[in-house]
């Protein structure tokens, strides 16, 4: 799938800024870190992410798709676990890295106590966007493979067609 | 299994082979070269890491064709994240994915290679022949005005409007029914790119292909014979199940200019200039509003070509200057390339059956290079430099206005933040095009110049017969060894030069 930059978002860096930043929150207690990520439901069998790591996910195809993916979200956050069981080693650890960035973003960037799940859809767009347009390569990296990833496995999705006005493939075939 | 087509897929201990030949990757150079030593009787095995689709298994839905047609399941891409490097991973390698386009080595490029590279072997006479059977083999054909969709006009009137030159292109599409999917693949085999081509001609002279087969090294460059280490995959070509090892005389390496570089870095083998001058090409796309349905997601979606402000004979570079073509993708691509989010970019997709789009294509100077990097997927650097993308703004203004004379409501640039232009008064806004990394979706599909062709091993990595320098019987036949843009399109430059090679090579 396209998903440009999970393979190359710089390790070491993002390691630097991504376990810097975990490491900032994790300053203030397990306690404190517990209650601004909180707990997630149970997302169902799972083969590589947590059930947190899944809502993240969810929060982020609502953000990229908008507010229309609500249907789409949990199977397009399945599809990230199901492609990331088959991609190499420091790929997967990566992003599972980039998905707890993400989920503290807000307290480490916008200077609230809040984690990105916990915010509504108006601050998550705000948030990610600014993510998008950071001077810090790697935030818009990170924004950037997240925004492919949903983007492609969401509008592939035959039941988005109708919304855009594509009829589907010329074929008929609806793929596997 | 199709006869002389063998699926390693899954095998955990295959047997180890051996041959005249053995040829690594199935594409345009590999395939071409496969046929033309097979046919001169040489026990060729060729090696593909992808595995053979065809028909109704290319079914048309990004999500699984980018999976399984391009390398790095599609995701590969520059190291910083600014330009997506799309390459083939499939049996016939990028014939199969790509717009069809044919465009032959212009003179002046063969003329700026004799001068800046002493390929002094490389002329018009002397490619012509190898050129003309290229030309044969593709089917080569105009599209014709009945072919081009709605997008492709628009792009056509806007042109012929300001006065500007361009044209219809040639493809090498025989039976085309405009189903719109060329880049994930031809559900009707329409195209006549290598697999349906060089490989069956290759199959009937005696050579064997392998699929799921992936070379991961070369041993023995200077030996009588090379052993070339095989990683068999699984069906889906996710992981490594088995190895075998293939023996053999003459190895030929035809990955692409990506992944030959990797394999030979892999293997200890070329001087210096083995992975550097790589060539990206980068495209930028732009995206045009209008009011009327335009539905460029059918037809053709590259039928027509602004060739206004292309330099086909520039002195220091060969091939220069821009230009614009139209190209459309299915939803998932189209929307990985939109700069919005939430509700804004589904307003957008709103629109898809009313946007046209296109490519501004300007060919670069080797600024890039590829290295080994810590999984099997190779780490691709490049540097953007401020020349190409002043380049780049002047075709997106071109575009730009000829998208206003066909009546676009608004013309997009999709980067973060976008860019958006509503009437000539708004050209300026074009300036701010900084194309920072991971800001703008550029693509690659032209990647050259990584294992270049020079007459002295102090400036290339191979001689002018493709072998590489220090070797004996190491040969680069594919789009690495193109020391500048070879085209504006590179697959029949390298169906001409394989063609060529490897008929030298015959003989
Ligand atoms: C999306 C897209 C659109 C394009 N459109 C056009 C167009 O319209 N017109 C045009 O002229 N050109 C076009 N091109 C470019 C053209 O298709 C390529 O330049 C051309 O296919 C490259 O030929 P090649 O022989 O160098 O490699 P490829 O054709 O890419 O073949 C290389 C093969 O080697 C295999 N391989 C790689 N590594 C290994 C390994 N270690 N072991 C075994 N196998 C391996 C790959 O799986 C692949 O199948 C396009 C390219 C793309 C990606
Ligand atoms: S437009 Fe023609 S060549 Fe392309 S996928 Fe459709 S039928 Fe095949």
């Amino acid at each position: 799938m396209a998903t440009e930059g999970f393979a190359v978002i710089r390790r070491r860096r993002f390691l630097k800024w991504g376990l810097g930043a975990g490491g900032a929150i994790l300053g203030a207690g397990a306690a404190g870190y517990g209650s601004l990520i909180g707990l997630a439901p149970s997302a169902g069998p799972l083969r590589i992410l947590s059930d947190r790591e899944h809502r993240t996910l969810r929060n982020l195809v609502t953000t990229i798709c908008g507010p229309i993916a609500m249907r789409e979200r949990h199977d397009v956050a399945d599809a990230f676990d199901g492609w990331l069981a088959d991609e190499p080693a420091n790929i997967v650890s990566d992003l599972q890295g980039a998905l707890l960035w993400m989920e503290l973003g807000p307290a480490l960037y916008d200077h609230r106590w809040e984690s990105f799940s916990g915010l509504d859809q108006a601050a998550r767009e705000a948030h990610f966007r600014s993510w998008m347009e950071s001077d810090d390569l790697v935030r818009r990296q990170v924004a950037t493979a997240f925004r492919k990833f949903v983007n492609l496995v969401f509008h592939d999705t035959p039941s988005t067609w109708a919304r855009i006005h594509y009829p589907g493939p010329a074929t008929g075939l609806r793929g596997s | 299994m199709t006869e002389g087509i063998e699926s390693l897929a899954g095998v955990r201990s295959p047997a180890d082979r051996s041959a005249d030949v053995c040829i690594i990757g199935s594409g345009c150079g590999g395939a071409t070269a496969a046929r033309v030593l097979a046919e001169a009787g040489k026990d060729v095995v060729v090696l593909e890491e992808g595995s053979d689709r065809t028909g109704m298994e290319l079914t048309q839905r990004d999500g699984e064709m980018y999976d399984q047609l391009y390398m790095d399941r599609g995701g590969r891409s520059t190291e910083d994240l600014s330009i997506s490097v799309l390459t083939a991973r499939v049996l016939g390698g990028g014939g199969v994915i790509n717009a069809s386009d044919v465009v032959p080595i212009p003179a002046g490029v063969l003329a700026h290679w004799r001068r800046a590279f002493d390929l002094a072997d490389l002329t018009d006479a002397t490619l012509a022949p190898f050129a003309a059977a290229a030309l044969a083999d593709l089917h080569a054909n105009e599209v014709t005005e009945a072919q081009m969709n709605r997008a492709n006009r628009l792009l056509q009137e806007g042109t012929e409007r300001l006065g500007w030159a361009g044209a219809r292109m040639h493809h090498n599409r025989v039976g085309c029914q405009g189903m719109g999917t060329c880049l994930i693949g031809c559900p009707v085999n329409a195209k006549k790119n290598p697999r349906f081509v060089a490989i069956p001609a290759a199959i009937e002279a005696g050579a064997r292909f392998l699929t799921r087969a992936r070379a991961v090294r070369v041993e023995g460059a200077r030996a009588d014979t090379k052993t070339v280490t095989v990683k068999t995959l699984d069906a889906r070509g996710y992981h490594e199940t088995g190895e075998l090892r293939v023996r053999a005389p003459i190895v030929i390496v035809a990955c692409n200019a990506v992944a030959s570089a990797q394999l030979l870095l892999q293997s200890g083998i070329g001087n210096e200039h083995v992975g550097q001058h790589l060539i990206l090409q980068p495209q930028l796309p732009l995206v045009a509003s209008f009011d009327e349905p335009v539905n460029a997601f059918r037809g053709i979606p590259q039928a027509y070509a602004v060739t206004e402000f292309e330099e086909e004979d520039h002195p220091e570079h060969g091939l220069w200057g821009f230009r614009i073509e139209a190209i459309m993708g299915t939803p998932g691509i189209v929307s990985t390339l939109l700069p919005y989010i939430g509700s804004e970019s589904a307003t957008m997709m709103g629109r898809y059956d009313r946007i046209a789009a296109s490519l501004l294509l300007a060919p670069d100077e080797p600024s890039g290079s590829v290295r080994l990097g810590p999984s099997t997927r190779p780490i691709i650097a490049y540097e953007h430099r401020e020349e190409h993308k002043r380049r780049l703004r002047a075709a997106a203004r071109a575009a730009a206005r000829i998208y206003l004379a066909a009546g676009a409501r608004e013309v997009l640039v999709p980067s973060v933040p976008p860019v958006t232009v509503r009437s000539t008064r708004d050209l300026h806004h074009l300036d701010a095009l900084e194309m920072r990394p991971a800001t703008t979706p550029m693509v690659s599909a032209h990647q050259q110049g990584t294992v270049r062709m020079s007459s002295s091993a102090s400036r290339g990595a191979v001689d002018p017969d493709g072998l590489v320098w220090g070797t004996r019987g190491v040969y680069v036949m594919d789009a690495s060894i193109f020391p500048s843009s070879a085209s504006s399109h590179t697959m029949t430059p390298i169906l001409t030069m394989a063609r060529y090679l490897a008929s030298k090579l015959a003989a």
